[in-house]
């Protein structure tokens, strides 16, 4: 009898499991179909944006683009300048943030989750990501990318990537949109913050993928390395949204 | 003196070799401008690749402004054969031609005489300097228009016509740029109160840029030592105008060293010019 109990006890246990995870996988799935739903309710919009960078190794003005978005994803931007914009986070489609994560899950228990809002974390393949591997041995790692979703209004707030050390995670960038509704409608972003995190090297070096130190200031113990490690910031503002209007 | 000076100017106007260089800065430069405007792709696809892993680039980099300092970057090092055509033959030319042994009958003072052949060096070298910037920067405004200037400082420097005053580092350029032409020129002038002829003068001044140049360019302890002390060590001053900030500490450094080597030059050569037996 003593023997069947302990059995039952451990048939529930996996069986509590694997229910938890299945509903973990349906629950992603759906937020990742609802995302995607909103996301193509835009047939097509053109934005204004500014551009703002504070990125070490580049220094740039202000600058101003007119961006027109097509569904599924053709992007046309006109700038009568130079300009650089982050590739990651704008103007990407839901299913990109998400479709490159594999083992996704719920993450529950973090504080920093605002109401209405779910975090759904999982791997990724370094290549998969909008950002430049410093160098190859990066390229062997699997970053852990966080996407908080608003599931009032199916909108992507953050994406984050990071790379997860004993201790503590490395950050790689994250990226955190502020959105208005348009047309009492279509909630759409007007700010967006990208954050690179970045060795202060010139770019020219860093670009080359010769700044072997980066893996040196990352495999070592010492957190002070942490410092070495500077923060870029993106600042995109929208404006003056035409929506679904061709 | 202005009457020898004017006398100066004359033969200079009246030598074909003068034109040489403003012939050649009007018709090149046209040519690599069209070449920027028709075949810039592969310069604008370098620049994109560089930064395409994590940005997206929009807008074109080539511009006036940008085509202006790739051109002058790049002529700036064979600015140097140019500013030793005049002064080159200034002294050695009336030396071989046997015309100071008429000047000099006349009852002018040769220090008056050097005075003049060295402004007349200074104007020359001054007004080549000015034309080569004026006129990159004028065509290729004309035919690129204007727009973010795009260098390399730090990364990638990105500067605003006018609140970065793109105009005023290309005059800065210029004038510290001018002043390494002029210690050339000077250099020449130097050689040409020795020299009998012309072309001994330009082969010694192009020999000492020449290895100027190593010295600037190979990375030897010893050479990186005496390099902020040689006028050669400056070459690259145009290229540091457009530094952000202004590192106005090296170009305060290039206009003592050129002043010193140009006294310096000067001095020999205005020693070398009251001594030297015209009659010989």
């Amino acid at each position: 009898m003593k023997a069947f109990g302990k059995y039952f006890i451990l048939f529930c246990l996996i069986f509590a499991n694997e229910y938890a995870s299945t509903k973990d996988s349906v629950l992603c799935e759906y937020i990742i179909e609802q995302t995607n739903i909103n996301f193509k309710k835009l047939r097509n919009y053109e934005v204004d944006i500014s551009v703002e960078l504070d990125i070490p190794g580049i220094r740039m003005p202000k600058s101003e683009y007119k961006v027109s978005f097509k569904q599924p994803n053709q992007i046309d931007i006109d700038s009568q300048d130079f300009g650089i914009l982050p590739k990651a986070g704008l103007f990407e489609s839901p299913e990109e943030n998400f479709n490159n994560l594999e083992d996704k899950r719920i993450i529950y228990d973090d504080d920093s989750l605002k109401e209405n809002e779910v975090m759904v974390e999982g791997y990724a393949i370094f290549d998969s990501l909008k950002f430049v591997s410093p160098n190859e041995y990066f390229k062997m790692l699997e970053p852990i990318v966080e996407v908080r979703v608003d599931t009032l209004n199916w909108v992507v707030n953050s994406v984050s990537a990071n790379i997860e050390r004993r201790r503590d995670r490395i950050p790689l960038f994250e990226i955190n949109n502020t959105y208005k509704t348009f047309d009492n409608e279509y909630v759409m972003p007007v700010k967006s913050i990208a954050k690179y995190y970045v060795k202060d090297k010139k770019l020219s070096n860093w670009l080359n993928k010769d700044s072997d130190t980066y893996l040196n200031q990352m495999t070592k113990q010492n957190d002070s390395n942490l410092d070495a490690i500077v923060e870029g910031s993106i600042e995109v503002r929208y404006s003056n949204y035409i929506i679904n209007k061709k | 003196m202005i009457s020898l000076f004017y006398n100066e100017l004359i033969k200079v106007f009246y030598k074909r070799r003068t034109y040489i260089s403003f012939i050649l800065i009007t018709l090149l430069i046209p040519l690599i401008v069209y070449g920027f405007q028709y075949g810039a792709l592969s310069l604008e696809q370098k620049l994109s690749d560089q930064m395409q892993d994590i940005f997206l680039t929009a807008g074109s980099a080539v511009n006036g402004f940008l085509a202006a300092y790739i051109i002058i970057s790049i002529l700036i090092s064979q600015m140097p054969f140019l500013s030793t055509i005049v002064p080159s033959e200034i002294i050695s030319g009336e030396y071989s031609k046997g015309t100071f042994r008429i000047y000099l009958t006349r009852p002018i003072s040769r220090t008056k005489l050097f005075i003049s052949k060295v402004a007349v060096v200074l104007l020359y070298t001054t007004i080549m300097m000015l034309y080569f910037f004026a006129y990159t920067i004028v065509v290729s405004y004309l035919v690129l228009d204007s727009g973010l200037l795009i260098v390399f400082h730090d990364g990638l420097l990105a500067l605003e016509p006018n609140s970065d005053s793109v105009i005023f580092r290309f005059f800065l350029g210029f004038a510290f740029s001018n002043m390494i032409m002029i210690t050339v020129s000077l250099l020449c002038l130097m050689f040409s109160s020795f020299s009998k002829n012309s072309v001994t003068p330009i082969i010694s001044t192009i020999s000492i840029v020449f290895i100027g140049a190593a010295i600037l360019f190979i990375p030897i302890d010893i050479f990186q030592l005496v390099n902020p002390y040689i006028f050669t060590g400056y070459m690259d001053i145009f290229l540091k105008t457009f530094y952000k900030p202004i590192p106005y500490e090296i170009l305060m450094d290039c206009f003592i060293v050129c002043c010193i080597w140009s006294f310096l030059f000067l001095t020999i050569a205005y020693f070398n010019f009251l001594r030297r037996d015209m009659i010989e």
